[in-house]
C-alpha cells in the first residue's frame, strides 16, 4: 500500500480523519491476525481495538521514509494479541476437536486428510504457524512478515523451509493420491 | 506441491480462522473517535511532557505513591485470610457414580445489566462480561444476589475485589490501588490471597537464548519482585507457566510446556518461602501426551491431563494429592480433557466426559461420587472458584461449550452456583465468560 503523504502529514499532525483513512483497509487482515494468535474473536477485536488507539497515539513518530503503514501496524497488532494470550482469567483447557469437516480434494479422502494437516500444524511452533498464516492466507511478502515478528527476510524464509519441510511427513500419504 | 499446500492451508486457515465478524472496522474507528479515548491520549501526553519538564517533582511524587502503597499494602494483610485445608488420598481410579441433577430452565433473553453492584468490597464476587454489552464488565455475591456492573477493567483476583491492569491494580470503582511495574508481555497471576502478584520469567519468545533459566517470582501489591527459585528454561517456543500461586499455603505449582500444541514436559511444586521442590514429575516426550494441568489454589491437589497423540484419543485425568500421590483416574470425553477445575479446598473438581462432553458433573475427588450433574446437552464454558473452604463452584453452561460463538464472540451462558452438598442454584442473567 503507497501512502499518500498528505494523509501521513496529517495524521501526524492529529487529524484522526487521516489517520482512519491510513489504517481503516488494514482493520480486517489485523483483526484475521488477532484472531489466529489468540483464537476467540472477541479477544481479537479488544486487541484490534486497543493496538489501534496505541498507533494512533504514535503515528507522529512515523519516520519520512515510510511507504507502507501495513507491517507497522501489524506488529503493534501482533504484539498486543501476544501481550493478551496468556492473561486469561477463566480456568478450563481444552483441546481442540479433530476437524471433521475439512475441504479435500475428495470426499472419500475427506477424514484422514483433515486430521493429518490438523496433526502436521500441530507439530509447528506458534511461530511457524503465524508465518504461513500472514503468507498464505494474508498474502503477506516474506519482508513484511519479518517486520511484523522481529525476524530478518531470511529468518522468516527459513522457518516457512523448516516448517513446510517438517510437515511432509504427515502430508506424505496425501502427495502420494 | 508448493500450490496444493498453499490451497490447503487456506482451506485450513479459513476453517480456524474465518472471516472477521461484521462491522468490526466501523466498531474499531468508532470507538477511536470516542471523547474519553483521545482525552485519555491527550492526557497522557501531557502528563509525558509534564514528567519531562520537571523530573525532580516526579521523583518526588514516587517516592510519596511508593509510601502510599505500602500504607495500603498494610491494610490490605491485616484482614483475615482463609487458611488452606489439605485433604486426605484416596484410591485411586474412583468413578463417578450418578446422582441429583437440576433440571434446566428456559433461560431468558438477556438484558443488560445496569444498576451498579453495591455488595461491600469486603464481598467476594463473581465477575462476568455482561450478556448484552460484551465490553461492561458485571459481577453477583456467591449466593447469587447483589448483580450489578462494575466500574473498572482487568483480570480479578480470586476473590473479584482487585483487578490487575497492565500498569495498575484497581479497586471495583476503577480506582487505582497500586501501580504494577514490569509487567512485560506476560501477564502475572493472583496468588489466591488476592494481595500477591506471582510471574515466572523470562517469557518465551523472540531473543530468549535456548536453556535460558526460568525464575518465579512474588511481589507484594506495588512492592519489589522477590526470586523464589529458578525452574525449568526458556527459549523461543517454550517456557514455565504457573498453575497455582498459594502465598495461603506457601507453595506454588509450575508447569514447563512446549508452546507448540499440547505439550507438557514438567510439573513441580514448589515452596514459595524457601524455594524448595516439594515434589516434582517429568513427562517425557515418548510418553503419553500431557497437554493440560490444573491445580487447587493451594496447590494441594493437581490433576493432569493425558492422551495419546494424533489423532488424539484415550482422555485420561489423573488427580495427585499434596505429596504428588495420585489420588484418583477420571475419564475423559472424545474431545478433550476430563477435569475442568478444583473447587477451593480441592475436594471437588469439575468434570466434562462423555462421548460428547455432555455429561458435566462435580465430583468428590475423594471418594468419586457425583454430587451433581448439569442438565443433559450442556457443555462447560466456564468455571470460577469461590474463595472459601468448602465453597461452591461457578459453571457456566452453553449448548455448544464453545467459547466463541458463531458471531466470533463469546457466546452467553448459564450460569450455574454449586454447593459442596450438590445444592445448585442458577444465576438470574446470563453471562459471558
Amino acid at each position: 500500500m503507497r501512502l499518500e503523504s498528505g494523509l501521513v502529514d496529517r495524521a501526524r499532525a492529529g487529524d484522526l480523519a487521516a489517520f482512519e483513512a491510513l489504517v481503516s483497509p488494514l482493520i480486517e487482515s489485523a483483526s484475521q491476525l488477532a484472531r489466529a494468535i489468540l483464537r476467540d474473536w472477541h479477544e481479537a477485536e479488544d486487541a484490534v481495538q486497543e493496538a489501534t488507539f496505541k498507533a494512533w497515539r504514535a503515528v507522529a513518530r512515523l519516520r519520512d521514509d515510510t511507504t507502507s503503514l501495513r507491517p507497522w501496524y501489524l506488529t503493534i497488532v501482533a504484539n498486543e494479541a501476544r501481550s493478551r494470550r496468556r492473561g486469561r482469567w477463566w480456568n478450563v483447557i481444552r483441546l481442540a476437536e479433530p476437524r471433521s469437516d475439512f475441504h479435500g480434494p475428495g470426499p472419500e479422502e475427506h477424514a484422514s486428510q483433515s486430521v493429518d494437516l490438523e496433526r502436521a500444524m500441530r507439530l509447528l511452533s506458534d511461530r511457524e504457524r503465524l508465518i504461513l498464516f500472514m503468507h498464505y492466507y494474508l498474502d503477506l511478502p516474506l519482508d513484511e512478515i519479518g517486520r511484523v515478528l522481529g525476524l530478518s527476510t531470511q529468518g522468516v524464509k527459513s522457518r516457512m523451509y523448516r516448517a513446510t519441510r517438517s510437515m511432509r511427513p504427515a502430508l506424505r500419504c496425501q502427495e502420494g493420491l | 506441491m508448493d500450490d496444493r499446500l498453499r490451497q490447503e492451508l487456506i482451506a485450513y486457515f479459513d476453517h480456524e480462522v474465518g472471516q472477521p465478524p461484521a462491522g468490526i472496522r466501523d466498531r474499531v474507528l468508532h470507538k477511536l473517535a470516542e471523547p474519553g479515548l483521545l482525552d485519555r491520549d491527550r492526557r497522557a501526553h501531557r502528563r509525558v511532557r509534564l514528567l519531562g519538564q520537571v523530573a525532580g517533582a516526579a521523583a518526588f511524587v514516587i517516592a510519596i505513591a511508593a509510601f502510599a502503597g505500602l500504607l495500603i499494602l498494610t491494610r490490605l494483610h491485616q484482614t483475615t485470610t482463609v487458611p488452606a485445608t489439605p485433604h486426605a488420598s484416596a484410591p485411586p481410579n474412583a468413578e463417578p457414580t450418578a446422582e441429583p441433577t437440576v433440571a434446566p430452565t428456559p433461560a431468558a433473553s438477556p438484558t443488560r445489566v445496569s444498576a451498579a453492584f453495591a455488595a461491600p468490597d469486603s464481598v467476594p464476587a463473581i465477575v462476568f462480561g455482561d450478556p448484552v454489552d460484551r465490553t461492561q464488565k458485571d459481577a453477583v455475591a456467591w449466593d447469587g444476589s447483589g448483580l450489578g456492573r462494575l466500574a473498572t477493567d482487568g483480570a480479578p483476583n480470586p476473590a473479584g475485589t482487585l483487578f490487575l491492569t497492565t500498569t495498575s491494580v484497581k479497586d471495583r470503582q476503577g480506582r487505582t490501588v497500586a501501580s504494577v511495574a514490569g509487567i512485560g508481555k506476560k501477564p502475572p497471576t493472583w496468588s489466591d490471597d488476592g494481595r500477591m502478584l506471582c510471574r515466572t520469567t523470562p517469557d518465551a519468545g523472540l531473543g530468549v537464548a535456548a536453556g535460558t533459566p526460568v525464575s518465579l517470582q512474588v511481589s507484594p501489591l506495588g512492592g519489589a519482585w522477590r526470586t523464589v527459585g529458578q525452574y525449568g528454561t526458556a527459549d523461543e517456543n517454550s517456557g514455565v507457566d504457573i498453575a497455582a500461586c498459594s502465598t495461603l499455603n506457601d507453595r506454588a505449582v509450575l508447569v514447563g510446556r512446549m508452546y507448540q500444541g499440547p505439550s507438557v514436559r514438567q510439573l513441580w511444586v514448589v515452596q514459595l518461602s524457601t524455594g524448595r521442590v516439594v515434589w516434582s514429575r517429568p513427562f517425557p516426550s515418548d510418553g503419553a501426551t500431557v497437554f493440560a494441568v490444573i491445580a487447587s489454589h493451594d496447590g494441594a491437589s493437581v490433576a493432569v491431563g493425558r492422551a495419546t497423540c494424533c489423532p488424539t484419543s484415550g482422555f485420561t485425568t489423573t488427580v495427585y494429592g499434596p505429596g504428588g500421590e495420585p489420588v484418583g483416574m477420571f475419564a475423559g470425553h472424545a474431545g478433550g480433557y476430563a477435569g475442568a477445575a478444583f473447587s477451593w479446598d480441592g475436594s471437588r473438581m469439575v468434570l466434562a466426559a462423555g462421548a460428547d462432553e455432555t455429561e458435566v458433573t462435580v465430583i468428590d475427588v475423594r471418594t468419586g461420587t457425583t454430587v451433581w450433574r448439569a442438565p443433559a446437552g450442556r457443555k462447560v464454558a466456564g468455571v470460577v472458584v469461590e474463595p472459601v473452604a468448602g465453597g461452591r463452584v461457578g459453571i457456566a453452561l452453553n449448548g455448544t461449550g464453545a467459547f466463541a460463538g458463531p458471531d466470533g464472540y463469546v457466546p452467553a451462558a448459564d450460569l450455574y452456583l454449586v454447593d459442596a452438598a450438590g445444592r445448585a442454584r442458577k444465576v438470574d442473567t446470563q453471562i459471558r465468560p
